[in-house]
């Protein structure tokens, strides 16, 4: 039954990333004007346009460019770069480790704070300190990471000088990238977490727990605490795109050598070949998350229909 | 609490819509004047929030912000509702291949995360308003469009419908007059937290460069060009952060307290 969940779920991705990889291509055929002009600059030689265009292919039909690309895809060939001819695929796969690595960190940020406080929350509800921690949480939520990183920097780097203002050269470099891509995400598991808690905690199996005699520790933590994880780990799931995408300001602030500096150092050569190897790398990457979130979930909860 | 924090919500809109409105006197100063004798001159009495590289006034730079920000939300955030109420509705109560059609379409949309969507789409054009609500709207329609499509499709086999349906309504009249309103809570809950998404992910856009063009006064851009200047002053990028937070914060509250009102099933 899971196994053919799995299977028809892995079918019905492929639909989905074609039309993702197909909007990806089309997005440069999509915008008015002639993308050589775009790239180069409406006064450049008429040597270096026909150049250009050929070495894009953008001189073919638009179908046998589309089927170009699609096949190259199929076989990991995104193209190559316009400013240094390397192939796009090996300048991703240079910066995704950068990235990943930061998502993670973020993603253990996030979880290392939202479940404890969320349990904690959820264990005082309608107290003080539950009001002020899920206040503390929809603020969170509302801070825009351009905003926390330079703040951290001026605080962390700037006047106590414990940590790197920017670069990757050490551990200790990552702190502050984690913690800002990471805050947002904090905050929202942080109530997930707390009213996936409260629905537990006024089930029968609790109730029964308590009244057999079980500590209140116990019944928080063995009893409720493991059932009010699954729809957490769903939105954690869920959120790794987000993570992804938000990388791209925090490697930014940072000067953090992932994908997201790549995309956009390519955006401002207008380098067109390597911004559509990101968006789509980028994309899948969600994508393919999203439905091992599914599966994950599936396996983690047995009674969810398949 | 949820009653306070809403109304503080619904008041720092209140005052965010004032302020945008009344930008031209609210403001002690031109937002795009340039003073290179004040540059980098930090907060004092006759700049609250100091002078920006060139001299700019920050206060009246904000202020002017506001007008972009809320501006930029309300067009999305309309276009949205309205284009995605309209395919959602069509969706749900048509049913079969409409609806299948529809699925696949926006799954894919969904397949972006909405902030990658916006760079991808912003990359390949020029940075102006027009163009940012271009780029919110193209992928903001989607949430209202599953959201209706829900509510229409599990309205479509109510009573109230098939009383409609007897006494002579046709498609239109059906959706527009019995299930559109029916509906009116949870979209607006989600108006709500979408201007604050909105507003997030312009912000985030001009930021990196991506959105509205250079010398906008926009928040986003402001705490760009603020971070270049983190050392030596560091509120040029502080003070529009906090009024990006404010608004989102606003706009999450307010949303909180509808929810709770209008929509007690999606909690």
């Amino acid at each position: 039954m899971l196994r053919r969940y799995v299977i028809r779920r892995i079918i019905g991705l492929l639909p989905v990333m074609l039309a993702v990889a197909s909007i990806v291509f089309f997005l440069i055929h999509a915008i008015p004007g002639d993308p050589v002009d775009l790239i180069l600059g409406e006064r450049a030689l008429v040597a270096d346009r026909a150049q250009l265009s050929q070495r894009l292919h953008l001189d073919e039909p638009v179908a046998v460019q589309y089927g170009r690309f699609m096949a190259g895809l199929v076989r990991g060939d995104l193209g190559s770069s316009i400013t240094d001819a390397r192939p796009v695929a090996s300048l991703i796969a240079e910066r995704y480790g950068a990235t990943l690595l930061l998502a993670v960190c973020a993603m253990f940020v996030a979880v290392g704070i939202a479940i404890p406080a969320g349990v904690f929350a959820a264990a005082r509800r309608g107290s003080f300190w539950d009001q002020a921690a899920m206040l503390a949480a929809l603020t969170g939520i509302s801070v825009p990471n351009f905003w926390l990183g330079p703040v951290l920097i001026l605080i962390f780097s700037v006047h106590l000088g414990w940590l790197p203002i920017e670069g990757r050269d050490s551990i200790s470099s990552i702190i502050l990238p984690a913690i800002t891509l990471g805050a947002a995400l904090a905050a929202m598991l942080s109530r997930m977490t707390r009213s996936s808690m409260i629905d537990e905690i006024s089930k029968d199996y609790v109730v029964t727990a308590r009244a057999k005699g079980v500590s209140e520790r116990g019944v928080i933590y063995r009893h409720a605490l493991r059932n009010a994880l699954n729809p957490v780990i769903t939105i954690v799931g869920l959120q790794v795109g987000t993570l992804l995408a938000g990388a791209i300001i925090t490697e930014k602030i940072f000067n953090w050598p992932g994908v997201g500096m790549l995309l956009l150092d390519s955006i401002s050569r207008r380098d067109y070949p390597v911004v559509q190897g990101c968006i789509l790398v980028i994309s899948f990457a969600y994508v393919i998350v999203n439905a091992l979130t599914d599966c994950l979930y599936r396996v983690a909860d047995p009674r969810v229909k398949l | 609490m949820k009653a306070f924090t809403s109304k503080l919500g619904f008041a720092i809109i209140v005052a965010m819509v004032l302020a945008a409105l009344f930008a031209p006197y609210l403001a002690p100063y031109d937002p795009s004047e340039y003073h290179l004798d004040l540059s980098f001159a930090g907060p004092t009495f006759a700049h609250w929030f100091g002078n920006d590289a060139d001299g700019r006034d920050v206060l009246s730079r904000i202020i002017f912000g506001a007008r972009v920000s809320l501006g930029i939300g309300i067009a999305v955030v309309g276009i949205s509702l309205v284009a995605g109420s309209a395919v959602g509705l069509i969706a749900g109560y048509a049913g079969g291949i409409v609806d299948r059609i529809f699925l696949f379409v926006s799954d894919v949309f969904l397949a972006f995360p909405s902030f990658l969507f916006a760079i991808a789409v912003a990359a390949f054009l020029e940075p102006s308003i027009a163009n940012v609500v271009l780029i919110l709207s193209l992928k903001g329609w989607v949430t209202y469009a599953r959201l209706t499509r829900g509510e229409a499709l599990s309205m479509r086999e109510r009573d109230f419908v098939a009383a409609a349906r007897a006494s002579g309504a046709g498609a239109p009249r059906i959706v527009l007059k019995h299930l559109f309103p029916n509906m009116i809570g949870p979209v607006l809950v989600n108006a709500s937290f979408g201007m604050a998404g909105v507003i997030m992910i312009e912000s985030a856009l001009s930021f990196l460069g991506l959105g509205v063009p250079v010398d906008t006064p926009s928040w986003g851009a402001m705490i760009d060009q603020g971070t270049q200047y983190l050392l030596i002053a560091p509120y040029l990028s502080i003070f529009p952060g906090i009024a990006i937070m404010l608004v989102v914060l606003g706009f999450n509250f307010l949303g909180d307290g509808l929810r709770d009102k209008l929509a007690p099933r999606g909690r």
